[in-house]
């Protein structure tokens, strides 16, 4: 059997066997869904490129299971987060059968996604891989979850079967282009599985409502899917409707932008954050993979990123979690910054400044979102103390590095980064304070922080009290220029000083040894 | 007469002779019973294999003997027909074997098991129908031999339901017999050809269109045409190895079968398309699509969540003959067989869930995948199947259903099976939610106890062997041998120049 067959069908078979199961609690459980999920990170890491034809497989016979550039970006990125899902869960000693069950379904479906060639094959990894997540989702205690869960269901069978409605199309007409409608069914299609702006609302409570292995992964998978699932059916991208794509994607940047700094759990700007994100990167994605699938790199890092945010909550304060937000940052903008240009090609020099705009927005975003995430309890109260944060991180840092490897980024992407996260820390700075969560004092932004509020005071002081009374100094002098009995005085002011002036009679000297010039000449 | 005459008459033995045999032991011969129950179904499944293999390499099977003046019963095993009577032979064994461990210590057995056979003999009979008259003869006796298996509980609900039942399906009878005369009375013949036998014949569109509805009306009842379907929800009452049959094996796929009957084999996909009859057929299966699907949402009995599951199911395949194209005529055909591993497996976890829990509502199915995870395993593969999620068979049916409608142009055939899906997908989601993940309840309202087993061997084989092959010919559907392949082969014929 081929190592790729074995990837989708190893978590299935551990599934099946969890499945059966009836007790309520499996102790081992984290560690063989993080076990299980490592395989799919070596292959990536190690394995050669591969192609496995599978003809007889569902309908057209044209399915594969291939090992390329952007499968292992996809693999590294479901396989990393799954192991550091599966890792989490050890910490817990009642995981439940049926909840260890779906992360492996989810699993699969995901691997399938990566792996998979041709339509139908992409389309069944992106099913599974949905509903695995909502049925991870559904494994969650309590009832919070619910609503949103309704909500992303009922996106996810929409968006399935506008997929499903183009790939038919695609085997009916296999000659003929995609007509605008067909185009608009595809970007609908992956906006509503991905979480892009309108269809994020089930995102910011959903993140609220789930606990941290459980949220890691609606950060990461939903838009995740979304990008790969694109990649693999539409490899050269949507030319067609790129700049709509990324009008629309920075429209929805924007609307995140004023809602999620309009909230104050950290959570739920995440939530936003990660639409913006997901605004970006699909905007990107409608203008292709880019060479040696530089975007799905920039996917796989700008996720973990976000993916690595719930987890800052689980460090105590301290140089640890400083550098964990400080990595996420830096690297969430970088990426970002590459995204853009990405995007940007396509645009026309009017529109090229949209795209940056869509990414330093996203960072932002992440910025105020880590800003409010309060660092873990000092006595071990609450979830618990881990380091976990740092495998996503890592995971992003080498995806980016691997995405400089196609590109090496120029000032054009760099600018990004600072001026996002520092742009971030104004706008955490000045909002209300019933917005700004207590944050302890002592972490790697604080002075930072504190100096752009010295800066904001100072600002605020000069819009206030400074510039109005220039403002009143300079319209004072203006009228005064129209007052008669002013200009007089001023003129014989200027009399006075002309004739008692030394320099007049000097001016008077030059003016008569020139006429005399003249007059020789 | 060689073997091949005798074939087809072997085929309807090998089920016919046990039940009646079966009709004459005591209750107390539960080896004896179990051994010709079993015994017919293997033996008809390995004649059906010999057959399967002679239509494939062109030999003809055919038994003839006078009926009626004028007219023969005819026995004729063709693709299409070996589709069917494959499909009931195999579920025929499954439901058997389910049986078996859902009656043990349950009354009338012999009598429950003689018309269980007699009504696959029907099934298989009406299957293998050579004309119209033969295919009327069993389509009766179908009716006739279900009735008792619909009322063997003996209760209220199960005499009113039977009555129900029988005053549908007879008045369906009724109907098809009159097509019946109505169109012999104007052709001189009743013999199924593959492109219909009433082409060509100069006969007055008109009435040939009033026949046409006629026909339909007779065999839609059984396929629970909206609005000839309330049969089939109340039908529920009776016993689940009864519900699968009628669901998956034999009634309303005997009506289903018939309209393709008539569409190909009476008037011709062609003929019947240029008198203008099939789009109104298909706008009322796409309606019997929708309204069956929301219906089933808001039931909170299960098994009457899966009858009108089944009502909206079934018009797949009305839907996929009527469209009028080559490829949905493969989706509708196939979904014949699709459909049935797909709803004999819900049936039957419905029946395992009744029998070893006692619950018979959705509301009570909560934390029943952790009491019962085999069953909910096989419920949730089957059920995803019917929502259409690849790689399971339900997938390919309805991928050839709107690859076909595309193809003749009927886009809006894509719109109803979206909508379909997403009706799907919203009746039946809650309850693998419900089952997997909501806390199981302190007591069950009827729990039996299997030992370490979540229940009977019995009842838990068939349903996940079904469900692995609704599985299998989802996944594997382009391979030789599938139920696609041989679709691919009636299609080829059908549409043959």
């Amino acid at each position: 059997m081929s190592l790729l067959l074995a990837l989708p069908m190893l978590p299935l078979a551990v599934a099946a066997w969890l499945a059966r199961s009836s007790r309520t609690d499996l102790p081992g459980a984290g560690w063989i869904v993080a076990l299980v999920a490592a395989l799919p990170v070596a292959v990536a890491a190690l394995a050669a490129g591969e192609r496995l034809a599978l003809p007889d497989l569902l309908v057209l016979g044209n399915s594969a299971l291939v090992l390329d550039e952007t499968s292992r970006a996809a693999l590294l990125l479901f396989g990393g987060l799954w192991v550091t899902a599966g890792l989490l869960l050890t910490r817990h000693d009642d995981v439940p059968g049926a909840g260890a069950a779906a992360l492996l379904v989810g699993l699969s479906g995901a691997v399938t996604l990566a792996l998979a060639e041709g339509g139908p094959l992409v389309y069944a990894g992106l099913l599974a891989t949905g509903y695995g997540l909502y049925a991870v989702m559904a494994g969650e205690p309590g009832d919070a979850w619910r609503r949103a869960g309704r909500t992303m269901v009922v996106l996810l069978v929409v968006s399935d079967l506008l997929v499903f409605e183009v790939l038919l199309s695609q085997a009916a007409h296999p000659a003929a282009a995609l007509g605008p409608g067909l185009l608009a069914l595809v970007i609908v299609a992956m906006a509503l599985r991905g979480g892009v702006p309108p269809a994020h609302a089930w995102l910011p409570p959903a993140l609220a409502a789930v606990r941290p292995p459980t949220a890691m992964l609606l950060v990461a998978v939903p838009p995740g899917a979304a990008l790969f699932g694109f990649l693999k059916m539409f490899p050269g991208g949507l030319p067609e409707v790129a700049a709509a794509c990324i009008l629309l994607g920075s429209a929805g940047a924007v609307w995140m932008l004023f809602a999620g700094l309009a909230r104050s759990r950290p959570r739920t700007t995440l939530g936003y954050a990660l639409g913006a994100t997901a605004a970006l990167l699909l905007s990107a994605a409608s203008t292709g993979a880019g060479p040696g699938a530089g975007l799905a790199w920039l996917g796989v890092a700008l996720l973990a990123c976000c993916a690595a945010l719930p987890l800052v909550a689980l460090l105590r304060p301290g140089s640890a979690r400083d550098t964990a937000i400080a990595v996420a940052l830096g690297v969430h903008g970088l990426a970002g910054g590459l995204a853009a240009l990405h995007a940007a090609a396509v645009l026309p020099r009017w529109g090229a400044w949209l795209a940056p705009v869509g990414a330093l927005i996203a960072t932002l975003l992440l910025t105020v979102t880590a800003r409010r995430t309060p660092a873990a309890a000092a006595d071990g109260t609450g979830e618990g103390t881990t380091r976990l944060v740092f495998a996503p991180l890592a995971l992003a840092a080498a995806a980016l590095g691997l995405a400089w490897g196609t590109r090496v980024p120029g000032f054009d992407a760099l600018w990004l980064a600072p001026v996002a996260v520092t742009l971030g820390l104004v706008a955490y700075r000045v909002l209300p304070r019933r917005r700004r969560p207590h944050v302890p004092r002592g972490d790697l932004p604080g002075p930072v922080e504190r100096g752009v509020g010295v800066l904001a005071s100072a600002l605020h002081a000069a819009c206030m009290r400074d510039l109005p009374r220039l403002r009143d100094r300079l319209i004072a002098s203006l009228l005064g220029l129209w007052d008669g009995e002013a200009w007089s005085r001023r003129i014989l002011y200027l009399d006075l000083r002309l004739r008692a002036w030394p320099a007049t009679s000097l001016m008077l000297l030059l003016f008569a040894l020139g006429a005399a010039w003249l007059l020789a000449a | 007469m060689n073997a091949n005459v005798w074939l087809p008459v072997m085929v309807l033995a090998s089920s016919f002779i046990p039940g009646m045999i079966i009709f004459m032991l005591p209750e107390r011969a539960v080896v004896l019973r179990t051994t010709l129950n079993l015994g017919g179904a293997v033996l008809k499944i390995i004649l059906l294999v010999l057959m399967m293999i002679g239509v494939s390499h062109g030999v003809t099977y055919e038994f003839r003997v006078p009926f009626v003046p004028g007219l023969d019963f005819v026995l004729h095993a063709d693709a299409l027909s070996l589709m069917f009577v494959n499909l009931s032979a195999v579920l025929w064994l499954a439901t058997t074997v389910y049986a078996i461990g859902y009656l043990e210590d349950s009354p009338n057995r012999s009598r429950f098991f003689g018309y269980f056979s007699l009504c696959v003999t029907a099934t298989v009979g009406l299957a293998m129908a050579g004309n119209l008259l033969t295919f009327l003869v069993f389509y009766e006796a179908l009716t006739l031999t279900t009735y008792p298996l619909v009322v063997h509980r003996g209760t209220e609900a199960a005499r009113r339901a039977g009555r129900t039942y029988l005053i549908y399906t007879l008045g369906g009878g009724v109907l098809l017999l009159t097509g019946t005369i109505w169109l012999y009375s104007l052709t001189g013949t009743l013999e199924f050809v593959d492109r219909g036998f009433v082409a060509g014949l100069g006969l007055d569109p008109n009435v040939l269109r009033m026949i046409f509805a006629v026909l339909i009306m007779g065999v839609g009842v059984k396929a629970a045409l909206v609005p000839l379907h309330a049969w089939l929800p109340q039908a529920m009452v009776a016993p689940a190895p009864v519900s699968a049959l009628l669901h998956a094996v034999a009634v309303v796929k005997a009506g289903a079968f018939g309209v393709v009957r008539i569409v190909y084999d009476v008037f011709g996909i062609e003929f019947a398309a240029s008198l203008g009859v099939t789009l109104p057929l298909a706008v009322l299966a796409a309606v019997t699509i929708i309204y069956g699907s929301t219906r089933a949402l808001f039931q909170d009995d299960l098994k009457r969540r899966l009858a009108f599951s089944t009502v909206s199911q079934v018009s797949y395949i009305t839907l996929g003959v009527a469209i009028a194209g080559p490829i949905a005529t493969i989706g509708g055909l196939v979904h014949l067989v699709h459909q049935g591993f797909m709803k004999i497996t819900l049936f039957f976890c419905a029946g395992n869930l009744a029998e070893t829990l006692g619950v018979h509502k959705v509301s009570e199915m909560a934390g029943a995948g952790r009491r019962m995870p085999w069953t909910m395993t096989a419920f949730t593969l089957a059920a995803f199947g019917m929502i259409g999620v690849p790689p399971m068979a339900g997938f390919i049916s309805k991928w050839y259903l709107g690859l076909g409608g595309l193809e003749v142009g009927q886009d809006w055939v894509v719109l109803v099976l979206a909508g379909s899906s997403l009706l799907n997908a919203a009746y039946f989601l809650p309850i693998l939610r419900t089952a997997w993940f909501d806390p199981p309840p302190e007591e069950w309202p009827h729990e039996r106890d299997f030992g370490r087993k979540e229940t009977a061997w019995a009842l838990l084989l068939p349903p996940i062997a079904t469900a692995l092959a609704a599985l299998a010919w989802g996944l594997f559907a382009s391979m030789p041998g599938t139920p696609l392949d041989w679709v691919h082969l009636i299609a080829a014929r059908k549409y043959a120049p």
